[in-house]
């Protein structure tokens, strides 16, 4: 090989290696978008002047928080429901103008929030202002490691809409602060009352069985409803088999529980009873009696046969098809199934097909619809933040009715009146053409703020919003244990066998349904609970729930 | 007068130094390619195993890693502790092992059988075909196995169905887990994995199979007798690499393709760490007894590679 190839091969590979080594410290791609929205072109201020004569702006719970613009950060998920950026929404964008905020909004996938915010918390380096966390800190684990600035004093101080939202849900503070009294979050807060978790019926299904509505009470009833859907073509598509009596996805089954008088669903299958006495639901004799009714159910086919692994796609492509008697789930879903059955089926003067119905009478009398936890996600201000006071200032203006009423009915004059104090919708926001209340920023809860339950509401048709609010009201059954931060002894309980506890009963549910354990072997499986150390998780609930109580 | 010594004169040894100088010198180009790579695994490999002190701490977020308590064996004795400890141990130990004997041949098998292929055309195609679903991400490829599986409306039960038979509920049922799980993965990587082994036929001698056609061997002893002693080498090697994977299940399949409904054949410790240690935000438990799976990896394939050693003379080390 000649001397000026060896060169030019010598000269190819250093090049190589120049080209590997730099790719090593390339910068990997970041999963988040940052987007930086301003509510006006002011520069970053502070809410104090140096000079001791200019007058301090004093902030009383409305808009604007502070006389200059002010710079926040905050790492949140993008809201499953998202379809446009948050700089675009507009209605949130009139937010944070009238509160004088720039908000720089790092965004994650909802998908992967989880995965991503868990590490990043764990490092905790250079985070911003507000961060929201995946969970609920259950062992305060954050809280301890000072990641998080408490906020007790500013709740006291700044906390004007908070208070009257603790004042609304009187567990919700409690939920929120820690064994010594102290409170490091503010919580998104659901509404309870008006969104409600319920029975739906495919009114279609219960005329074509020669039924009505109104006749289904009981659960003997509804069992007889499911039978005649079962061996009908009630869908009317020559395939008798296609019908699909009760829907359920893994997930569901557990707010059934409360037709038994049983809380399986936001408390981890622990409730606390009129006599104060926490007990599990899962050990419950109540709980045998609800297994055998499923266990009943799956065998002669009229429950949903892929239940363990059904997904939303699974549930929309059955819709789709018509092919749904009935289901579980949040009263508000209704008119959105009821149109993916007949998209011509008119929201304003028909009544929806998938039906909320009055609850039914359960075997012990229990009459319910689920209701929630008001607590849902946590936010934070990090010890990062420079200025808590007023990041925590913007944060009580979130909780404001001012807030509520701009974030879930929009710009007064665009998107709805005030005639005589109440407030009637435009068209714009009724007909919703092209997701229009999505791209506004309808129903995100990536920021620290609230569910307005008359909102949520005005998006639904008037026969599902009279239902929610005139009738579901009345049998609404809430969580009776709450979340609430515990002992560091009772977290290493919790610790050491929760997780497993909880295995075993979502392995066990599945089992006794599909009657792969029978429930003759019901003594067996309340051992194995109690050699699993139950009875210590149960006496952690009592204790943390007469604590919550106590302090309400 | 000069005496000279009737025994050779011992040189001077040189230096080890100068000698490594020499050789770094002479392969400098080939030293700077490795560099990279070099530099890669030590930051994202050996600088990280630092962090492996959490697995006997009692780790607090925002404290760092190498701050809180000592609690040296904790967490493992927690996890053997835990009622699902053999349960999972048992079902990553027999998923790697059904993988092990029903997958580890099959590649083996498959590129004994292309190297007998003579019609290049039609050899290039089916060696094309064959390696085609290593590339289907995990995610699609459990996507596949749910719709082709699904009781009501999946393929394969609508033939079970016109065969006369009862639809059967594979997806729910713990019996089926294991063998869903290893017939895709052997499915999806028989034929990138064959890859090798046919080109370690393909470097064999024609002329021993010209003296066993002489010799008037059969065909299957010609494969029995010529082409898998050739390749043993790979052979032992792949399988001691394979031995070192045999406690670690994938985590991606699992988690996509498990429920609480077959739990029983399905839960490995992977699923087991992420569910206890990841979801409750307990890193020290998930790396105690991630570390536990990787002690138990390299034992196997130590012990793997000494009995290869003794028994064959072939070895990674």
């Amino acid at each position: 090989m000649s001397s000026e190839n060896k060169h030019g091969i010598r000269r190819i590979c250093l090049l190589l290696c120049l080209i590997l080594t730099l790719s090593l410290f390339a910068c990997g791609t970041a999963e988040s978008t940052t987007e930086s929205t301003t509510g006006s072109t002011t520069s970053t201020g502070g809410t104090t002047s140096d000079d001791p004569s200019t007058p301090v702006y004093e902030y009383t719970g409305s808009a604007p928080i502070s006389d200059e613009t002010v710079t926040i950060t905050i790492l949140t998920t993008n809201d499953a429901s998202k379809i446009l950026g948050f700089s675009e929404m507009t209605w949130w964008q009139e937010v944070l103008e009238r509160a004088n905020v720039n908000l720089v909004m790092d965004e994650i996938d909802s998908s992967s929030y989880a995965d991503v915010i868990r590490p990043r918390l764990a490092a905790a380096v250079d985070l911003p202002d507000i961060v929201q966390l995946s969970g609920r800190d259950d062992d305060m684990s954050y809280v301890n490691s000072g990641i998080f600035v408490e906020l007790t004093d500013y709740y006291d101080e700044f906390g004007y809409n908070l208070t009257k939202q603790f004042e609304e849900h009187t567990m919700l503070k409690s939920s929120i602060t820690t064994p010594d009294g102290k409170i490091f979050y503010i919580p998104y807060i659901f509404t309870t009352a008006n969104n409600s978790r319920c029975l739906m019926i495919n009114n279609d299904f219960v005329n074509s069985v020669g039924m009505e509505i109104g006749q289904i009470k009981t659960i003997d009833d509804y069992y007889e409803y499911l039978v005649a859907v079962g061996q009908n073509d009630t869908n009317n598509n020559s395939d008798p088999a296609d019908e699909v009596p009760l829907f359920m996805r893994a997930g569901m089954i557990q707010i059934w529980g409360m037709y038994w008088g049983l809380d399986l669903v936001d408390s981890g299958g622990f409730q606390r009873e009129a006599n104060g006495e926490v007990i599990c639901g899962y050990s419950d004799e109540r709980y045998r009696e609800m297994l055998a009714f499923f266990n009943r159910l799956y065998d002669e086919n009229l429950l949903y046969s892929e239940f363990a692994t059904a997904n939303f796609d699974t549930q929309n492509a059955l819709f789709a098809n018509n092919q749904v008697g009935s289901l579980i789930h949040f009263v508000s879903n209704s008119t959105g199934y009821s149109q993916r059955i007949n998209p011509e089926w008119d929201f304003f003067t028909d009544e929806p097909i998938i039906q909320p119905v009055v609850p039914l009478t359960g075997p012990y009398g229990d009459q319910h619809v689920y209701g929630r936890d008001a607590l849902g996600t946590l936010f934070g201000i990090t010890r990062f933040c420079e200025d808590p006071e007023t990041v925590f200032k913007f944060i009580d203006y979130l909780f404001s009715e001012e807030v509520g009423e701009l974030t879930w009915y929009g710009i007064e004059g665009v998107d709805y009146e005030r005639v005589d104090g109440e407030i009637a919708l435009n068209s714009i926001y009724i007909d919703n053409e092209d997701n229009y209340r999505s791209k506004q920023g309808y129903n995100f809860s990536g920021l620290p703020s609230y569910q307005l339950g008359g909102g949520y509401m005005a998006t639904q048709c008037d026969f599902v919003r009279d239902m929610s609010n005139n009738v579901l009201s009345q049998y609404v059954m809430n969580p009776t244990i709450t979340f609430s931060y515990k002992l560091e002894s009772e977290n290493e309980v919790i610790q050491a066998y929760l997780a497993d506890i909880q295995t075993y009963f979502s392995e066990n549910l599945m089992a006794f349904i599909m009657g792969t354990r029978s429930l003759d072997t019901w003594d067996s499986y309340i051992s194995d609970l109690e050699r699993m150390n139950l009875s210590e998780i149960i006496a952690v609930y009592q204790a943390a729930s007469d604590r919550a109580v106590a302090n309400q | 007068m000069k005496q000279t010594s009737l025994y050779p004169v011992q040189e001077k040894p040189i230096k080890k130094r100068f000698v490594l100088i020499s050789v770094l010198n002479r392969d400098k180009y080939l030293y700077a390619m490795f560099l990279p790579f070099l530099i890669y695994y030590i930051i994202f490999n050996y600088i990280p195993m630092t962090g492996l002190v959490i697995a006997f701490k009692d780790f607090k977020p925002g404290h760092g890693i190498y701050h809180g308590d000592w609690v040296g064996l904790k967490w493992i004795i927690q996890f053997f502790n835990s009622p699902y400890a053999y349960r999972t141990i048992r079902n990553t130990v027999l998923i790697s092992l059904y993988q092990l004997l029903f997958g580890f041949p099959i590649p083996i098998l498959f590129a004994v059988c292309i190297s007998e292929i003579r019609q290049i055309r039609f050899k290039r195609i089916v060696q094309t075909a064959s390696y085609l679903p290593h590339f289907i991400s995990t995610v699609v490829l459990v996507g596949i196995i749910m719709n082709f599986f699904a009781i009501n409306n999946g393929i394969v039960n609508n033939i079970i169905e016109k065969l006369g038979e009862n639809r059967i509920n594979f997806l729910i049922n713990p019996r089926w887990f294991r063998t869903l799980y290893v017939g895709s993965g052997i499915w999806s990587s028989f034929g990138f994995s064959s890859i090798i082994y046919i080109a370690a036929i393909t470097g064999i001698d024609p002329s021993l199979y010209e003296a066993a056609k002489i010799d008037g061997i059969t065909k299957f002893k010609q494969v029995y007798h010529i082409t898998l002693p050739m390749i043993s080498t790979t052979i032992v090697i792949l399988f001691i690499l394979q031995l070192g994977r045999v406690m670690s299940v994938g985590f991606e399949k699992v988690f996509l393709m498990y429920s609480p409904a077959v739990y029983e054949t399905a839960d490995v410790i992977s699923t087991y760490i992420y569910r206890q240690g990841i979801e409750s935000s307990s890193y020290s438990f998930a790396s105690a007894v991630g570390l536990f799976n990787s002690l138990i990896n390299f034992s196997f394939v130590y012990t793997a590679n000494r009995i290869s050693r003794m028994t064959t003379q072939i070895s990674l080390w």
